[in-house]
């Protein structure tokens, strides 16, 4: 199997430096079979590293643990399910699973690239097949996930425990499949700078890649947050930790680059502005992956560590300098075509938006670097935390829901203030209902007001375009849900961005309610006792333990009641793994529209008694049903768009 | 009139959704927030240092014994009646500032709360330039608008009679994405 491995991904290697080759010389002395050739060889590169990867799943599934990543990441007692997560759950085979959707991803985008980038294809795939070259030479030179032991062990290390969650079989492949992507709308916009194709060609096709990449990004975040609040076991589900921060940088300036893009598909303008927010979003991409693979700062996300962050982080530097040189010598052909009319219209708000996001992205690098920096130049070790995080970019996502609920209204070009007045008469009025019905009801702190206040304007906002859009068909005739269809599919870009402003307003509605008026108490209790927290009697009846082959279970049973109304038995759990000296916690969750109630057994004492924390988290069940809205935002965005006919235009 | 009073029917509903949604929040969010105790300050408390052995988790997530000695340490200055601050003191004498989950708002460390502000600022400052700067661009650019697109004009001017068209029809409607002048 290892020499299959191995081969396979030698064979890779030299197919993605031939494509390189062939295609820029066929292209530079036209010869279009030879140019046909490189992108053939494109073709051919999922194909046989799907022939290394199987070849690594085999070695899983036969324990074959001469294989070093087989024996560090597995177990004969193993459950045959977890293959798919231990595949990836080391440096080596994370490496591999990358390359391989890379290069998925590259054979399907230079497959199905649009007749306008034709010109550009040679060098987007050049582009493209750099990046892979990058990942297959780092595993065949440094990280080699079919690497033998010259002693072979007869059982191997096992899995991570904290890998073991239902989540973990998504969160993961998602997020890094998002983080790669990046690498395509990259690599269309450069090509296309390279060939010159400087103007509006390369826009349509990067903008859907774009889409695509932001919204596998944002739900592979989101399983991530969902995955810490089910199994990390202390309540929360976003702790500003440096690997979400790698994960959740390029996704804010992705979002930027999706919204600016739409200014140059409309207007021809920004063109310099939109090749250098790619460039950006995908250098944050590549800092990602750095800061995950051994990044300098200390992490929760420990597994995948070893010392290849540094060729990274070379990576990402070459990268950046190589695509800005390329950018500069190509800087007089991307003037804009249009020139802007008003401060306020739909072109300068989208200015301002990205400002927005790119400014959280970049404090939250500062963040992210700042205790590098001080303990160079200080020789200090400093914790930036939660804390700078919210305080800070807190009041810039107030700004940027302020932003969704005003911009979307305002129309290209030009605004007047009756256009503005109009569409925001009745969102204010909303909001102000909200706010004051809050201020009389006691909610007193000014941060949950402003950002309650701003969810119902941009809610509002919305349902009252898609209530008058819906109208106006209605009245040719059609029915309701006709009518709602019809008004959708006529301009998907935008009533997708809705769907995604939606989501938002419920992620916001969850961030808010859950940091502004969680409780948390840790409280003692023996069988048979019990507690009341905020209406909820809590009874702990007792606790079974269970010695499974790789861990011992404690689950504790517990009865949770409303008044006199029975809500239901819980059975929160203890996991503790002693090959990894390790524990894991699964909390009881009990989720409704307003609150979760949350469970966790944190300690099992010697006298019996159990110490349980246990929290109240308003709201937080809106953030998981923002995750598929979220999906099905970007469907409705990149569904195909049916010409206007002319039939509906006379 | 007829869609006008309807317009007001779905408005008025849509605005008692609004007011319950509101109501049902603003009593559970009230129902929640219970009167300061010491175990609410000593969270607090908690949520602001580092457990020493576990990066970046607080010793108010980490399971570690270290963390549940911090804890009760904290416990008990509170309860000799000792203020936060004299506490993180404390714990920042033992273990440097690094135990802090907030890098402190004063010396040197000032730099990483002020250079968010500046940026926004500086960031806002390039923006209105930028604007400024295109707008002023507008006659140099007005003929090559002309003559790279004439059928975006073809379309803004087919677009143009349709909302004309539209409007005869039923007056009013919401479409203001093509409104051009």
């Amino acid at each position: 199997m290892s020499d299959l491995g191995s081969t396979t991904l030698a064979i890779t290697l030299i197919l993605a430096i031939y494509s390189v080759i062939a295609s820029l010389t066929g292209s530079l002395y036209k010869i279009p079979q030879l140019t046909k050739s490189g992108l053939h060889a494109t073709y051919l590169t999922p194909l046989i590293l799907a022939v290394s990867t199987s070849s690594l799943v085999a070695a899983f599934v036969t324990n074959d643990f001469s294989i070093r990543y087989v024996a560090e990441h597995s177990s004969i007692s193993m459950d045959k399910q977890y293959i798919w997560v231990a595949f990836y759950a080391g440096n080596e085979g994370s490496l591999l699973f990358i390359a391989f959707a890379l290069s998925v991803l590259s054979a399907i985008s230079v497959f199905s690239s649009p007749h306008q980038i034709q010109q550009s294809l040679p060098h987007i795939n050049s582009v493209l097949m750099t990046i892979l070259i990058f990942f297959v030479g780092v595993m065949v030179i440094l990280a080699n996930p079919f690497s033998v032991l010259e002693l072979v062990p007869d059982n191997g290390r096992g899995i991570n425990p904290l890998l073991t969650h239902p989540g973990m079989f998504i969160h993961p492949p998602i997020l890094m499949t998002g983080l790669i992507s990046f690498a395509v709308p990259f690599s269309i916009a450069l090509g296309a700078l390279i060939a010159g194709q400087t103007e509006d060609e390369w826009i349509d096709s990067a903008r859907s890649w774009g889409i695509f990449c932001w919204g596998l990004l944002g739900i592979g975040l989101l399983l991530g947050s969902w995955w810490a609040y089910t199994i990390l076991g202390w309540g929360g589900y976003w702790a500003w930790d440096p690997v979400e921060n790698a994960g959740f940088m390029p996704w804010l300036v992705m979002t930027a680059f999706i919204h600016s893009i739409m200014v140059q598909k409309r207007r021809g303008m920004f063109r310099m502005w939109n090749m250098a927010l790619i460039i950006i979003a995908f250098a944050f991409a590549q800092f990602g992956m750095f800061i995950n693979r051994g990044g300098p700062v200390p992490s929760v996300h420990s597994f995948g560590q070893s010392t290849l962050g540094w060729v990274f982080l070379l990576f990402m530097i070459v990268t950046v300098f190589v695509s800005f040189g390329i950018f500069f010598i190509r800087y007089d052909k991307m003037k804009s075509a249009r020139h802007l009319e008003s401060a306020l219209s739909r072109e300068a708000s989208f200015l301002v938006n990205n400002l927005l996001f790119l400014t959280v992205a970049f404090v939250t690098l500062w963040g992210v670097i700042y205790p590098l920096i001080s303990e160079i130049t200080q020789g200090e070790t400093i914790t930036v935390g939660q804390p700078f995080y919210n305080q800070v970019n807190g009041p810039i996502f107030l700004g940027i829901i302020l932003l969704m609920g005003i911009a979307p209204f305002l129309p290209w070009r030009r605004a007047s203030w009756r256009n503005v007045r109009e569409a925001l008469t009745l969102p204010l009025a909303s909001t102000a209902t909200v706010v004051i019905l809050l201020i009389i009801l006691g909610v007193n702190k000014i941060f949950p007001l402003i950002s309650f206040g701003l969810c119902s304007l941009v809610a509002t906002g919305i349902l009252r375009e898609w209530f008058r859009g819906t109208q106006a068909r209605r009245r040719r005739g059609e029915n309701f849900a006709k009518a709602f269809i019809t008004l959708i599919s006529g301009n998907r870009p935008r009533y997708g961005g809705y769907i995604a402003h939606l989501a938002v307003v419920l992620l916001a509605l969850g961030v808010t309610g859950s940091s502004f008026y969680g409780t948390q108490q840790d409280i003692p209790m023996k069988s048979g006792e019990s507690v009341v927290i905020s209406g909820y009697t809590i009874k702990y009846i007792g606790s079974t333990k269970l010695a499974k082959p790789d861990r011992i279970e404690t689950k504790a049973e517990i009865s949770v009641s409303k008044g006199n109304k029975f809500l239901g038995t819980y059975y929160p759990r203890r996991d503790f793994y002693p090959s990894f000296n390790m524990a894991s916690t699964q909390a009881a969750i009990r989720s409704t529209p307003i609150e979760d109630l949350y469970i966790i057994p944190g300690e099992f004492l010697d006298d019996g008694a159990v110490i349980f924390r246990i929290l109240i988290n308003p709201l937080v069940i809106w953030m998981w049903i923002a995750g598929p809205i979220l999906i099905l935002a970007v469907i409705v965005t990149l569904w195909p768009q049916r010409n206007v006919s002319q039939s509906e235009l006379d | 009139m007829i869609k006008t009073s309807r317009f007001s029917h779905c408005f008025l509903f849509y605005l008692l959704t609004v007011v319950i949604a509101t109501v049902i929040l603003g009593c559970n969010l009230q129902s929640v927030s219970e009167p300061i105790n010491m175990e609410v300050v000593a969270q607090k408390i908690d949520k602001s240092l580092i457990c020493p052995i576990c990066p970046s988790e607080t010793i108010d997530q980490s399971q570690t014994a270290i963390a549940k000695q911090m804890k009760s340490i904290v416990r008990e200055k509170l309860r000799a009646g000792q203020s936060d601050k004299e506490i993180l003191d404390f714990f920042v004498d033992r273990y440097g500032p690094g135990i802090l989950s907030e890098p402190p708002k004063s010396g040197p460390n000032l730099l990483i709360w002020t250079i968010p502000p500046i940026g926004l600022i500086i960031g806002i400052i390039i923006v209105v330039l930028t604007i400024i700067s295109m707008k002023k661009n507008k006659h140099s650019l007005e003929n090559t608008q002309n003559l790279t697109d004439p059928q975006i004009n073809q379309y803004l001017l087919q677009v143009d009679t349709l909302i004309k068209k539209l409007k005869t029809n039923d007056g009013n409607i919401g479409v203001k994405d093509e409104d051009t002048h």
